[in-house]
């Protein structure tokens, strides 16, 4: 008999009852800080790279890009996702704490654009649950910015971050 | 028909046995650099050729600039000698020709794929001729292309 | 086998005995361009170190085999599009021999100050990453917020930020007004006065230069036997250009030095980048000086033009894509295309068998050739100091996995 795992499961099912009536908090917390993984995937990483330097600034939105998985909640899937690419992808998604959320870049991370007929890229909506997209190829940076604030406004209006935290 | 009558390279080695030798020669006339190792596959004539273009950094004023030699091999086993004592600059793309051609470079210190993951591309290579992958289909096909999966 | 533990930042390490380990960086590291580099550690010093690269390999060169001639010049944009210029200048000159037909002489200037503007910004763009490899944000602030500036001077020319598709078999697809040339000098003289800036804050700040000088030294017989390009080989005393050996564009009607190092460490590379910036700003400069009037499109195409397309060149200066370019048939042969990039050289091979689409085309891009150096140069280095050689050689894996 595992114990100690009854216990922890227990008291993690307590702390959700007794979090529910703070879920809107989560949102609103959760909304402000979106922390994409530094996961430069392929060529949308320039476009990505200026929407954070200081031309547009997107982190006056709350939103940094990290370097360590178990600290962030994003990922911006920057362009192409080749085959190889994905496996790393889903173990980079899986080793995020939730809630956790996934924005696809460009016209590659939606149905493959340009490489649409290529033999080594996965579509990324096969692999993981995609919350907002970013059509252009490459978007420009203030489209980027724009993602950011939707995920934003969808958190708030449809609970995303509550419903992943609480009941997930 | 296949297009190898009418490209002409500078030096073209029908054995592939005499690449080593030849390497040798064109080292110490200085051209001591490879740019670009590939070969183009000639499924009409059974031939894949591997083509290798070679510079120099040390020496202005060599004529050609780029010095092509076009090596014939066999499709069913293509095999020649490996450049990278000769050229230590052909390692990363001799390893690209092996896993997209399925040459086998004999000798090289470290043969395996370089761009592609092994698992899911194990026995395929993926720039020959007979490796098809679909085409955009903007116009209405024939119903005879469409069977044959749309590239011809 | 002792299990994998994860420690981190991406990081994955294996006990192989009492003195060595592996260490998997990667492909989700802390530095941009993300690949996988196996190390093998004795202590932190690096013993051997295996790139595995190709997390980006997109299939560019099969998938030219479906696409006309004149659609590839769009798909060879994406193998670096930072650099978006200079590739598809290597793509079409390469087609140009094929179809035996040259630009005009303004088309020549016209691509020539593209491809300048692409190198500086290209080289900001590099240092900005090297900045953040060496954990230096303000760096990355102020080299992504300078690039900004020669981004929107290429957006100004082409129309596009990144992805220009500006060349085209016989000329370029834009003319540019007299009004363009004071936004130029106006953007030119910013950047010079930054560079002096950068000197200060970034290259000679003491925490920076401890990192990078006398790391990754690059000698000369190395390079050349490794075959490295571009600023990397400078750096390392390689009097190389392509620009100078084989001039096209308007290169040979300009007077410009090339910049070169005899150290080949990271501070070198750094360094030759600035210089070849403070190069690009005299190029630029004489370039719109002496720039001629004239078409931008060689005659034998301009022929083809109907009257409604002839208007829109010139009212709005700008090509409306006459429809023989969607069947160009180049005749049956081979030809090559060098051009000298930001990164270093970029090869095209070319062949054609008289179709509409090529039977064979060969990409060698700079990043690819030079990411050799990912297997050589850290070796006998501490993994501190690999961010800081990782950075400096510029690399950059959507255009090395092509």
């Amino acid at each position: 008999m595992d114990i100690a795992g009854v216990a922890e499961r227990s008291i993690k099912k307590i702390l959700k009852t007794l979090m529910k009536p703070f879920s809107p908090m989560i949102d609103w917390a959760t909304k402000y800080s979106i922390w994409p993984v530094h996961f430069t995937t392929s060529c949308c990483g320039c476009e990505f790279a200026a929407s954070y330097g200081p031309r547009l600034d997107t982190e006056r939105l709350g939103s940094l890009p990290f370097t360590h998985v178990r600290n962030t909640n994003a990922i911006i899937i920057e362009g192409t996702i080749t085959k190889k690419m994905a496996k790393a992808l889903k173990v980079v998604y899986e080793q995020m704490p939730a809630p956790k959320f996934v924005v696809a870049m460009g016209a590659c991370a939606i149905d493959g654009g340009i490489f649409h007929n290529s033999y080594n890229i996965v579509k990324p909506r096969d692999i993981l649950p995609i919350e907002v997209y970013i059509p252009g190829c490459p978007p420009r940076p203030e489209a980027v910015t724009n993602a950011v604030r939707t995920l934003q406004k969808r958190m708030q209006t449809l609970r995303l971050a509550s419903k992943q935290a609480l009941e997930g | 028909m296949s297009g190898d009558s009418q490209v002409k390279a500078e030096l073209f080695i029908e054995n592939p046995a005499e690449l080593p030798s030849v390497a040798q020669t064109l080292k110490e006339k200085g051209y001591d650099h490879v740019i670009s190792l590939s070969a183009v596959d000639y499924p009409k004539s059974n031939e894949i050729h591997l083509v290798v273009h070679v510079s120099s950094y040390t020496k202005k004023d060599i004529e050609p600039k780029i010095f092509e030699i076009r090596v014939k091999l066999n499709r069913d086993n293509p095999r020649v000698p490996s450049l990278v004592k000769i050229w230590p600059s052909a390692e990363f793309q001799e390893r690209e020709a092996y896993e997209m051609f399925g040459i086998v470079f004999e000798n090289h210190p470290d043969l395996r794929n370089i761009l592609l993951d092994p698992e899911e591309f194990s026995g395929v290579h993926p720039l020959r001729k007979d490796y098809i992958v679909q085409v955009e289909d903007i116009m209405l096909k024939l119903k005879e292309e469409v069977k044959s999966g749309g590239n011809k | 086998m002792e299990a994998i533990s994860d420690i981190g930042g991406g990081i994955s390490a294996r006990k192989v005995d009492d003195k060595t380990m592996i260490l998997f960086f990667g492909p989700q590291h802390p530095s941009s361009g993300h690949m996988r580099i196996i190390l093998k550690l004795d202590g932190d010093v690096i013993i051997e170190s295996d790139p595995d690269i190709g997390y980006v390999h997109r299939t560019m060169e099969k998938l030219s085999e479906t696409k006309e001639w004149i659609k590839n010049s769009v798909l060879f944009e994406r193998l670096a599009i930072l650099d978006a210029g200079n590739v598809t200048q290597a793509y079409i000159i390469a087609l140009e021999k094929l179809l035996g037909i040259e630009p005009p002489e303004r088309a020549l200037y016209l691509r020539t100050i593209l491809s300048e503007i692409n190198r500086i910004s290209s080289h900001l763009y590099g240092m900005g990453i090297f900045a953040i490899m060496l954990g230096s944000s303000t760096g990355y602030m102020w080299f992504f917020g300078d690039r900004e500036i020669m981004v929107q001077l290429a957006e100004r020319i082409t129309g596009s930020r990144l992805t220009h598709t500006y060349h085209i078999p016989g000329g370029v697809r834009r003319d540019v007004s007299k009004s363009f040339f004071e936004e130029l000098e106006k953007g030119l003289n910013y950047i010079e006065k930054r560079l002096r800036h950068y000197e200060i804050m970034f290259v000679n700040n003491p925490v920076v230069r401890s990192r990078i000088e006398n790391v990754g030294i690059l000698s000369r017989e190395r390079a050349i036997d490794l075959g490295v390009t571009g600023p990397n080989a400078r750096a390392s005393g390689i009097d190389f250009d392509v620009r100078v050996e084989e001039p096209y564009g308007a290169y040979s009607f300009v007077d410009f030095e090339v910049p070169v190092y005899k150290e080949g460490d990271a501070l070198a590379r750094t360094f030759q980048r600035m210089d070849e910036i403070r190069q690009s700003i005299s190029i630029l400069r004489q370039l719109s000086k002496s720039i001629p009037e004239g078409p931008i499109l060689n005659e034998k195409y301009l022929k083809l033009f109907t009257p409604a397309m002839k208007e829109v060149l010139e009212k709005d200066k700008r090509i409306k894509f006459p429809a023989i370019f969607t069947s160009l048939k180049p005749p049956s042969g081979k030809a090559y295309g060098r051009v000298e990039e930001g990164r270093g050289e970029i090869f095209f091979y070319l062949e054609s068998n008289g179709e509409p689409k090529p039977y064979r085309v060969r990409v060698v891009t700079p990043s690819f050739r030079n990411s050799i150096l990912l297997k050589y140069l850290p070796v006998g280095y501490r993994l501190a100091d690999l961010p800081a050689i990782y950075g400096s050689i510029d690399y950059f894996p959507p255009e090395a996995d092509r």
